[in-house]
């Protein structure tokens, strides 16, 4: 009968441990995605200011222009799962990253000081949210394990917890850049 | 950075000259030194054997040892550290403008250490505390300052006698951060990853240092261990081309790498666990190869601003 109350005990303690582990693990995620989700919201507060600044002189890049536009009106009208705002994400770092690229082509803009403020919002933006993703990719991962390792698998099943995506880093924000590549070009 | 051809023909040219002068300096000392060390023990050996005929052998030892010693020690100290002194003035300040004409030398200046204590790296209590060789000037735009950093623990052994431990002994440098950033981050070197692997991440988070930061750099992850009481920031901070860097820097300097980043200033210990930039009374001081440790610990701790790209700030700090 002792042995019978010392089993159930310990199976009892075990089963809160791993609950309060993966519920640990869940909050963790959103934590850190709560910091994303406002880092890619302060990033959206800025596109209408940026495509006011250039909209002018970038004739040739209107397309792209609306495309970042619609973007960010998707992205503001809610109710977007973790993964559709990631490649809401991906897509608009490519695009703004295309813009940044065109402004050099058009001298009257990298004279503005308007756009140099821009740039040197989006760039500080874009580190803040290179880290922030880093951040939740790890949290994730460290999620997605506990979710698919064992026992804690078990546990997960029954909380019908499932695996998360994460944030694709692009390989341009993986590398070190190398001026003299850049250069020899 | 200087290359070592250019100081080779700078050590010829300048400072070759004064340390011929400073090579007669110290054969002069050591001679000296020499003649006092035979004197006193002759003197022991004098008053050992007169007090001797009314105190017994081993009551005498300690105090007339003891005593002797202690002359020596004294005498010791005040000519080492005067043609210590002579020597900074005519090498190592030479040296240190060699490297920048810009850098400021002070051979009595340290790191304060509110400044040591502020780093958060090394959290033992401060019992002895001593440094000199500061460095001080603005490398690129970048306000820097290193010096030679001596920090010491009171600690007792099993038998109750307490003696003094090392916790750091080598080169403190600050500098300002290309960064803006509020929390605390802290990069220390790993020794348990290398053994232990993954498994030395659920050590590491008891560390009470703060939360265990996992990167995304499996190299970086292999050589230190990184604590912050902000994820993200820390990550803002350790972005992938900083992780290669101090990776880099810490094949370049082969010593333990202690980093801290606080109030958007970089805070670099490097551990070399002996005394730098002090001439030895018993070496011939004209030698070549000390200069040129010499000048590239000096030039190493200046090229960190280099290393870690701290004046690229075009876009993030303004």
């Amino acid at each position: 009968m002792n042995l019978f109350w010392v089993v159930s005990i310990v199976l009892i303690v075990v089963v809160i441990l791993l609950y309060n582990f993966l519920v640990s693990k869940k909050n963790q995620v959103e934590n850190i995605y709560g910091s994303v989700d406002a880092l890619l919201k302060k990033r959206f507060d800025l596109i209408p200011s940026l495509v006011a600044t250039v909209k002018e002189a970038m004739k040739h890049e209107r397309e792209t222009l609306e495309e970042i536009t619609k973007l960010r009106s998707n992205a503001l009208k809610g109710g977007l799962s973790s993964d559709e705002m990631a490649n809401i994400d991906k897509k608009l770092s490519s695009l703004l990253g295309s813009i940044m690229v065109a402004v050099e082509n058009y001298p009257e803009l990298k004279a503005n000081e308007n756009t140099l403020n821009l740039q040197y919002s989006l760039n500080e933006m874009e580190e803040q949210l290179s880290a922030a993703r880093r951040a939740y990719n790890q949290v994730v991962t460290d999620y997605n394990n506990a979710i698919e390792m064992f026992p804690t698998n078990l546990m997960a099943n029954y909380m019908g917890y499932k695996r998360k995506q994460v944030f694709s880093i692009s390989e341009v924000e993986r590398k070190n850049p190398n001026v003299k590549d850049l250069f020899d070009k | 950075m200087k290359k070592l051809s250019q100081l080779q023909d700078f050590f010829y040219e300048k400072i070759y000259p004064d340390l011929e002068f400073l090579e007669i300096k110290r054969v002069k000392i050591f001679n000296y030194l020499k003649i006092v060390g035979i004197v006193l023990t002759i003197l022991s050996f004098v008053i050992f054997a007169y007090l001797n005929k009314f105190v017994d052998f081993f009551s005498l030892v300690i105090p007339v040892l003891g005593t002797f010693i202690t002359i020596f020690t004294f005498i010791y100290k005040i000519k080492v550290a005067g043609f210590s002194s002579l020597y900074k003035d005519f090498v190592i300040e030479k040296l240190v403008l060699f490297v920048d004409k810009s850098l400021r030398y002070d051979k009595f200046g340290k790191i304060s250490k509110h400044e040591y204590k502020k780093s958060q790296l090394f959290s033992q209590p401060i019992d002895r505390f001593s440094g000199d060789d500061l460095v001080s000037g603005n490398i690129n735009g970048i306000d820097i300052k290193f010096s030679e950093l001596h920090h010491k623990v009171k600690v007792e052994n099993d038998k109750g006698r307490t003696y003094y431990q090392t916790v750091f002994q080598g080169i403190f440098f600050i500098a300002d951060f290309n960064k803006n950033f509020k929390g605390t981050t802290i990069v220390l070197p790993d020794s348990s990853e290398k053994f232990l692997g993954s498994l030395s991440h659920i050590f590491q988070s008891f560390s009470g240092k703060g939360e265990l930061v996992k990167l995304d750099n499996p190299e970086f992850e292999k050589e230190f261990v990184v604590y912050s009481n902000d994820q993200i920031e820390a990550r803002y901070i350790l972005s992938h081309s900083l992780m290669q860097n101090i990776l880099n820097l810490k094949r370049a300097v082969e010593q333990n790498l202690y980093i801290s980043f606080i109030d958007s200033k970089i805070y670099i210990a490097i551990h070399f666990n002996k005394n730098l930039f002090e001439p030895k009374i018993y070496k011939k001081v004209a030698n070549f190869d000390d200069i040129k440790f010499y000048f590239q610990t000096i030039s190493l701790s200046v090229d960190i601003v280099q290393y870690l790209n701290l004046d690229r700030k075009i876009w993030t700090k303004r």
